[in-house]
C-alpha cells in the first residue's frame, strides 16, 4: 500500500479570527512594493490612435525577473575584462548584449515621432467584410469574428480594424520589430516577403478575434524565381511578446499574380500550373467548420418555441442542412434586424416551414400558410440546463473541431509540399541556368489573433563575422551601449545587435550592408560594412567610423533619405 | 399538422451560471473584472479582492498543510504572486477565485516537492461517506470501509487526489474544480468518473 499522502481524519478548520489574524494587505502592498519589480517588458506601440495609451497598457508584460541584475553582473564582467587591453570573450560579449536587450521593450520603436498614424476601417461586426485595401491587399474577416476582453461575442455595431504592412528594412526599423528567431538553441534571421500588424477596437475598447475565427490575409511581395522555376518558400510566424520571440505558425499559400486555372494547366508557366493545383487541392478539400456556439436568450427580444425537428410541422425542400446544425433544446429569438411583424402571427397555423442557414448565428426562418408566409430573421438560443448541456457538446465539439482543423492543416499542407517537391524536383531535373526572376505573388494565409505576424522564412547567420572593438562618428562621439540596426542590400530584414565591445556582426562578405543606429540628438549615423572586415583580429575587433548625418528625422520619408540616398 | 408555437419573453432571466453558491453570477463577474482592471492600474486597489478571498485561499491551504503559520506564509505568496502577476490576467468568463486558487494549489504543491514530504489531505468523515456512498460498495462496517478507503485514497496519483479532494473533500462544483485545474467541466465529470471506478475496484479487492 502507499503512502503518497499525510492523511488527516476530521482535522479541526481554523475558525475565521483564527485567519483573520493573518490578514495583512498593507504588508502585500509593501511587499510588493519592495520586491523586485517587473519591467515592461514590450509595449506594442503600433498605431497613433485615440487609444494608445490603452492599447499600449494592454501589451504590457513581464520581463525575466533576473535581467536588471544579470545586466549589472555583465557589466560589471565587462569593465573587468575592459582593463586588459584584448576584446571580451564572444560569449562574454553575448551575455552583456542579452542583458541589454532583456531590458529593452521586446518591441522597440526608436522613434516615437515617425510612428504611423492609425486610420481605422469600419468594419461590421455581425457581417464581417472583405477589404480590398492599397496595394492589392485582402483582408477576409467573416461573420461575428470579434470578442470583447470578458469574452463575448461581439454581434452588432461596428468594430474599428486598424491594420498596417511592413514590406524593407525600414518598415521593420520604424516598427521596432525584432527579426532574430531563436529556435531548437539555434539563433537565425527572419528574411520576410511581408509582415502585418493588425488590431482592433469596439467602441474604444481593444478586442480579441472569437475562438474558431479567423481573418485570411491576402498581401503581395516580389519573389525571386529562378530560371528553372523554383521559389523559395514562405511560412508564417506569430510575435509572442511574452516569450519575446516568433511563433511558427504554418507555410503560407503563394499564388503568382497571373491567374490560374486547374482545369487548363496547358501552356502555363511552371509556377502558374504549380498554382492551380494547389487551388485545386483546397477546393477539393475545404476547410472545417467550426462548431456553433451555444447562446442565451437576451430576455429583451421576442422569442418562441418551435421544434422543427419533431416532424409537427413540414419542412420545405432544402432545409436539412440548416436543421442539422441546431442544437437540441434551442428556442428562437427574433433578431433585431427582422422586419418587423404581428406577434399574434406566431400563434397562426401554418402548413410548412423552411430554415435557411444565413451566418452562423443567424437563420431565415419562413412559416408557410394557405395564403400567407411570415418571413423572419431568427437565431437559435438556449436556456436552463440546455445551455449547460449545449455548452458542454459544444466545448467537445470544439475538441473535434480542433482535432479535424490540425488534421486538415496536416492533409493539406502535406499535399502541397508533396505538389512543390515534384515541381522542383521537375525544374532540378531540367537543369535549367540560375538567372532568376522577380515575380509578384500573393501570400495568403490565415490568422486567429490579432497582433504581428510575419510571412518569412528563417535564414541562418551568415557565416563571416567581425567583432566591434569601438563605434565612433566623425565627432568623435563614441555609441558604446546601444541597439545598432543591420540590413544587406535586399532589404528584406533588419538585424539587431548591441554596439557594446566585442559585439559580434555576422554578414555575407559578398553583400552590401548597411550598419546604423539613432544618436542621441534623433539623427542617424551609419556605416557601410567592408569585406576585409572579415579578416580582422577577433581579439582586436573593428573600429567602426560612422558618419552621422546631419539632417533631422521627423518622418519615415526621412529615414528612408537618409538610409537609400540614391 | 400544425405547429404549436409559443411566445415567452421571460426565458432569459435570472441567468446565473450555476446556482450553487460557490459560484457567482455574470453581473458579479462583471463587477469584479472592474475591480480586477482598477487593480492593474493600481495595486492598491487590490485591497478589495484580498479581502473578499483571503480567508477561502487559506482554508485551500490549510486542507493541503494543517499547519496555521504555514498557512499563513503561504497565503502571503499567493497574494504576493497573484498582485505581481494581475496585469497579465484576462478575463475569460472564469471566476477570479478559480486563479487564485490555481495559484494556490501550485504554491502548495512546490512547497511539499521543495521539503520532500507528503502533502496534508484533509478528509471529514461525512465527506468521506459521500465518496462511499458515490462508488456504491456493497454495505459493510462503515469504518472498516473508511479505513479502506483511506488506503486506496493513499495510491492516488498526484492529480487524481486534487479532484478527489475538490469534489468531495471540499464540496467543490464541477464548473469550479474546471476553472482552477484548467479544463472542460465535462472532463472533470469523466476523470472524476474514472478515479472512483478505480477506487472501487481496489475497495473491492479487484
Amino acid at each position: 500500500m502507499g503512502n503518497n499522502y499525510n492523511i488527516k481524519r476530521n482535522a479541526p478548520e481554523p475558525s475565521q479570527e483564527d485567519i483573520q489574524k493573518f490578514m495583512d494587505f498593507d504588508a502585500l502592498l509593501e511587499a510588493h512594493r519592495n520586491a523586485e519589480t517587473p519591467q515592461e517588458g514590450a509595449v506594442i506601440r503600433m498605431f497613433t490612435s485615440p487609444r494608445e495609451g490603452q492599447i499600449g497598457s494592454r501589451m504590457r508584460r513581464w520581463v525575466v525577473m533576473g535581467a536588471g541584475l544579470a545586466a549589472a553582473a555583465a557589466v560589471a564582467l565587462l569593465l573587468i575584462v575592459r582593463s586588459l587591453g584584448d576584446l571580451p570573450t564572444p560569449e562574454q560579449s553575448l551575455a552583456v548584449a542579452d542583458a541589454y536587450f532583456a531590458q529593452q521593450a521586446y518591441v522597440n520603436p526608436p522613434l516615437a515621432s515617425v510612428e504611423p498614424e492609425g486610420r481605422p476601417i469600419k468594419v461590421n461586426a455581425a457581417e464581417g467584410a472583405t477589404l480590398d485595401l492599397d496595394a492589392g491587399t485582402r483582408l477576409v474577416i467573416p461573420r461575428t469574428a470579434f470578442q470583447t476582453d470578458r469574452g463575448q461575442l461581439i454581434e452588432s455595431g461596428d468594430v474599428d480594424i486598424y491594420y498596417r504592412e511592413m514590406h524593407d528594412a525600414v518598415d521593420f526599423f520604424v516598427a521596432g520589430v525584432p527579426m532574430t528567431y531563436d529556435s531548437a538553441g539555434t539563433r537565425h534571421y527572419l528574411q520576410s516577403a511581408g509582415m502585418i500588424e493588425i488590431m482592433a477596437l469596439h467602441n474604444g475598447q481593444p478586442v480579441g478575434m472569437a475562438p474558431g475565427k479567423t481573418i485570411r490575409i491576402e498581401l503581395f511581395s516580389n519573389v525571386a524565381v529562378q530560371a528553372d522555376g523554383s521559389w523559395p518558400s514562405f511560412k508564417v510566424y506569430h510575435l509572442d511578446t511574452v516569450a519575446r520571440n516568433w511563433v511558427f505558425y504554418g507555410k503560407s499559400a503563394m499564388v503568382f499574380e497571373a491567374e490560374a486555372n486547374a482545369e487548363h494547366l496547358e501552356g502555363l508557366s511552371p509556377a502558374d500550373r504549380l498554382n492551380a493545383e494547389k487551388a485545386a487541392v483546397l477546393v477539393a478539400d475545404p476547410k472545417p467548420e467550426a462548431p456553433m456556439k451555444p447562446v442565451k436568450p437576451d430576455g429583451k427580444a421576442v422569442s418562441f418555441e418551435l421544434d422543427l425537428k419533431d416532424g409537427s410541422l413540414p419542412l420545405e425542400p432544402g432545409s436539412e442542412e440548416a436543421i442539422a446544425s441546431l442544437q437540441k433544446g434551442a428556442i428562437w429569438q427574433v433578431r433585431p434586424n427582422s422586419s418587423p411583424f404581428n406577434e399574434n402571427a406566431l400563434n397562426l397555423e401554418w402548413k410548412s416551414a423552411r430554415l435557411k442557414r444565413m451566418s452562423e448565428v443567424e437563420y431565415e426562418l419562413t412559416l408557410i400558410g394557405e395564403a400567407n408566409e411570415l418571413r423572419l430573421l431568427v437565431q437559435p438560443v438556449i436556456t436552463g440546463k440546455d445551455f449547460e448541456r449545449a455548452q458542454n457538446s459544444y466545448d467537445e465539439a470544439v475538441q473535434v473541431y480542433e482535432a479535424k482543423l490540425a488534421e486538415w492543416e496536416k492533409r493539406t499542407t502535406d499535399k502541397i509540399t508533396a505538389l512543390e517537391s515534384r515541381y522542383n524536383q521537375e525544374a532540378n531535373d531540367k537543369g535549367t541556368s540560375a538567372s532568376t526572376q522577380t515575380r509578384k505573388v500573393r501570400h495568403i494565409f490565415d490568422i486567429n489573433t490579432f497582433g504581428i505576424w510575419n510571412c518569412d522564412r528563417p535564414a541562418p547567420l551568415a557565416k563571416s563575422s567581425f567583432r566591434i572593438r569601438m563605434i565612433e562618428d566623425q565627432n568623435g562621439t563614441r555609441y558604446p551601449n546601444q541597439t545598432a540596426y543591420l540590413s544587406d542590400e535586399n532589404g528584406q530584414s533588419i538585424y539587431q545587435l548591441h554596439t557594446g565591445r566585442g559585439s559580434t556582426v555576422y554578414f555575407d562578405q559578398k553583400k552590401g550592408y548597411l550598419l546604423w543606429m539613432m544618436t542621441p540628438d534623433g539623427k542617424i549615423a551609419l556605416v557601410k560594412t567592408k569585406a576585409e572586415w572579415a579578416q580582422s583580429n577577433p581579439k582586436k575587433g573593428v573600429k567602426l567610423k560612422v558618419q552621422t548625418i546631419d539632417r533631422a528625422i521627423r518622418n519615415e520619408a526621412d529615414i528612408r533619405r537618409v538610409l537609400n540616398p540614391n | 399538422m400544425f405547429a404549436n408555437l409559443q411566445i415567452s419573453r421571460t426565458l432569459a432571466k435570472n441567468e446565473w451560471m450555476d446556482r450553487s453558491a460557490k459560484t457567482v453570477s455574470e453581473s458579479a463577474l462583471h463587477q469584479e473584472w472592474e475591480e480586477i482592471r482598477a487593480a492593474q492600474g493600481n495595486p492598491a486597489l487590490f485591497r478589495p479582492l484580498y479581502e473578499r478571498y483571503y480567508e477561502s485561499v487559506f482554508r485551500l491551504i490549510h486542507r493541503r498543510t494543517s499547519d496555521m503559520e504555514l498557512s499563513g506564509d503561504l497565503c502571503s505568496q499567493v497574494f504576493l504572486k497573484a498582485l505581481q502577476k494581475i496585469n497579465t490576467y484576462t478575463f475569460q468568463g472564469v471566476p477570479f477565485s478559480a486563479w487564485l486558487f490555481r495559484i494556490a494549489v501550485n504554491e502548495v504543491s512546490q512547497h511539499f516537492r521543495q521539503q520532500q514530504n507528503n502533502r496534508v489531505v484533509s478528509v471529514n468523515d461525512l465527506h468521506l461517506h459521500d465518496l462511499i456512498d458515490d462508488i456504491g460498495t456493497d454495505p459493510e462496517e462503515m469504518e472498516l470501509l473508511r479505513r479502506k478507503m483511506l488506503g486506496a485514497l493513499e495510491n492516488l496519483k498526484g492529480d487524481d487526489m486534487q479532484l478527489i479532494e475538490m469534489r468531495f473533500f471540499e464540496q467543490r462544483s464541477f464548473k469550479e474544480i474546471a476553472d482552477i485545474l484548467g479544463m472542460t467541466e465535462n472532463n472533470a465529470k469523466v476523470k472524476v468518473h474514472r478515479i472512483l471506478e478505480r477506487l472501487k475496484r481496489r475497495l473491492s479487492g479487484g
